[in-house]
């Protein structure tokens, strides 16, 4: 034993008791730091809103470029991923079908599943690889050169100046990115099916207008919004807290696309629950 | 660089947000075909939902565009209609169930058509139509020849399919009357017997049929010696005489004939003659129609009568008989 824990008090107690207290006392450092963390990214969240409000001037010139790296630089990436998740979907589906049923359910069951899930939560989490882990790279290698201090000193709000252009890019660019996601997908699941299935495009077109109402686009929107602002947030925080070195920054890097992936799931769900009644 | 980060961000949002807005429009709008409203109502519970498509005489021709749900039991649906379709006048709208997930169409029902019969002569350009015929009980109404319903008009609403409640309900009464007879049964073949009668009464009529075969076989035997017997008188029939006798009836009809076409012109005769003696012509005629003639006759009778008396009163008066 150490000295230091020879020196505790309940080094005297019984082997059970010490290990509930163990166990207990672990379990409280393990809260506490959870909630410390959760504390710090809403104050860095604070933060970054009083940013946002306060130095417009500071953040507005550098959101142009963010809203390329976010919005156009994944199109490539989410427009592939989307394609071939509709086609998969849609061609899958036909052959889930039992005889009789109608073929236009392929397109009623591509279109659901693209426009409520697949297509909002699949390109967020993509978006999480490429643009969250970008940012936390970005931001992350500025903090471990200096730079942010150097900002400080210059009298620059580093947040106003990296965070928010990068959140303001986020919550417009990647709902956009999100209807490019899915149209993309509906139609390589129209093209998917109609050339190498017997679903006819007019069975594909019946099914698509089957039960829509607008309200889904806009679930699917709000959805992509708050994924988007997840996912330059905890870019930003993760970069922003960057611990010295390369290493440092490579594993704020991971945890960034890990905390990203699992927030933007809880998202979806808590999303799920409160608003999906309304889509009937 | 910055200049051409505004160019390339300011495409990608137009056209992203193009791309929403017209997607959106594009599937709540059902495409890009101009449509016009038509109404129905419905009984409630009838699972309409919007985009639902709706059929007449089994083509698409629009969808569901609003259900409204009516307090007083109704559903008003409001349909978007193909802008180059037209509902005939007479159509009636149901609600009918479309694949095996229970979805469910607006299936317009036309009017009769009425087919002109082969070979008939087309009328001519302004005349005045034939009217229709009366339709018959249960079908569509006739077509009226380009009436159409107007935009916005409330499509009468047909009867309907049943519904799987109602079959469900049939079926379960149909069921509870299997069970009502099948209890019965059991009640009468089972408890109370009957099914030991049956077997008794199967018993019976086993030996009963036993019985009548042994009478059948006896009569069977009885009936060949019968036949046997009619076979040999046939067969001891001599056919010469047979056939003389059949050439002699033949003969002695052909006479009958004659003498039947003789008594009826000796009847026509007869008749003719007695018609002449009633209308009073010939002698025979005259003496029978003649009150004269018998007037005469009884005086000349009376005479005689009184002559024959006298002479035998007074014979000798009239006989005189005078040797010498």
């Amino acid at each position: 034993m150490s000295p230091t824990r020879t020196e505790r008090p309940t080094s005297a107690f019984p082997v059970h008791q010490r290990a509930g207290i163990v166990f207990f006392r672990q379990m409280s450092r393990w809260f506490t730091g959870l909630f410390g963390q959760i504390g710090l990214r809403v104050m860095f969240a604070i933060e970054m809103v009083h940013g946002l409000f306060a130095e417009p001037g500071t953040w507005l010139p550098l959101t142009i470029k963010q809203m390329k790296n976010v919005g156009v630089d994944s199109i490539p990436l989410a427009g592939t991923v989307a394609a071939f998740i509709g086609a998969v979907t849609a061609y899958q589906t036909v052959f889930q079908l039992f005889p009789g049923a109608q073929l236009s359910a392929v397109a009623w069951i591509v279109r659901q599943s693209i426009v409520l899930e697949l297509g909002p939560l699949i390109t967020a989490l993509v978006l999480a690889g490429r643009v969250g882990a970008r940012m936390t790279a970005e931001i992350g290698t500025m903090r471990v050169t200096e730079q942010i201090d150097a900002l400080e000193t210059l009298a620059y709000d580093p947040v106003a100046y990296l965070v928010v252009p990068r959140f303001v890019a986020g919550i417009t660019m990647v709902p956009l990115v999100t209807i490019i996601a899915i149209a993309t997908g509906i139609t390589a699941g129209g093209l998917m099916v109609v050339a190498f299935t017997h679903v006819t495009a007019s069975d594909f077109q019946t099914g698509l207008h089957l039960t829509f109402i607008p309200f889904q686009v806009y679930y699917a929107l709000i959805k992509a919004t708050l994924f988007g602002g997840a996912i330059a947030l905890i870019g930003s925080y993760e970069g922003y807290t960057a611990e010295a070195g390369a290493e440092g920054v490579g594993s704020s890097t991971a945890r960034t696309v890990v905390i990203s992936s699992v927030v933007i799931l809880l998202l979806d769900a808590l999303t799920a629950l409160y608003l999906a009644p309304q889509l009937k | 660089m910055k200049r051409k980060d505004e160019v390339i961000v300011g495409i990608f949002v137009t056209f992203a947000v193009t791309v929403g807005i017209v997607g959106t429009l594009y599937l709540a709008r059902r495409g890009w075909t101009k449509s016009y409203p038509m109404y129905a109502r419905f009984d409630w519970g009838q699972n309409l939902k919007v985009g639902q498509p709706v059929y007449l005489a089994g083509v698409q021709v629009g969808y569901v565009q609003n259900v409204d749900l009516n307090q007083n039991g109704y559903l008003d649906v409001k349909m978007a209609i193909e802008r180059e379709r037209k509902v005939p006048e007479g159509s009636t709208v149901t609600v009918v169930s479309e694949g095996l997930f229970g979805d469910k169409s607006v299936a317009i029902k036309p009017c009769r058509r009425v087919e002109a019969p082969l070979g008939a002569v087309e009328p001519a350009a302004g005349a005045k139509p034939a009217p229709p015929a009366p339709a018959e009980a249960g079908a569509a109404p006739v077509c009226r020849p380009g009436a159409f319903l107007a935009d916005n008009d409330t499509i009468p609403t047909g009867r309907s399919a049943p519904t799987m409640d109602e079959i469900l309900y049939s079926v379960d009464s149909v069921s509870k009357a299997l069970n009502d007879v099948s209890k019965t049964a059991r009640l009468e073949f089972v408890q109370n017997g009957g099914l030991a009668e049956l077997r008794r009464t199967i018993t019976s009529t086993n030996k009963l049929v036993t019985e009548l075969s042994g009478v059948a076989e006896v009569q069977s035997k009885a009936l060949s010696g019968t036949l046997a017997s009619l076979k040999r008188s046939l067969d001891a029939i001599d056919s010469a005489s047979l056939d003389s006798t059949v050439h002699n009836l033949k003969a002695a009809t052909r006479n009958l004939t004659t003498l039947t076409q003789n008594l009826d012109s000796t009847a026509k005769r007869v008749n003719s003659i007695l018609a002449k003696v009633d209308s009073g012509q010939g002698t025979v005629g005259l003496m029978m129609n003649d009150p004269g003639v018998y007037n005469n006759l009884r005086s000349l009778l009376l005479r005689l009568d009184s002559l024959t008396a006298d002479i035998k009163a007074n014979p000798k008066k009239y006989i005189n008989v005078k040797v010498f």
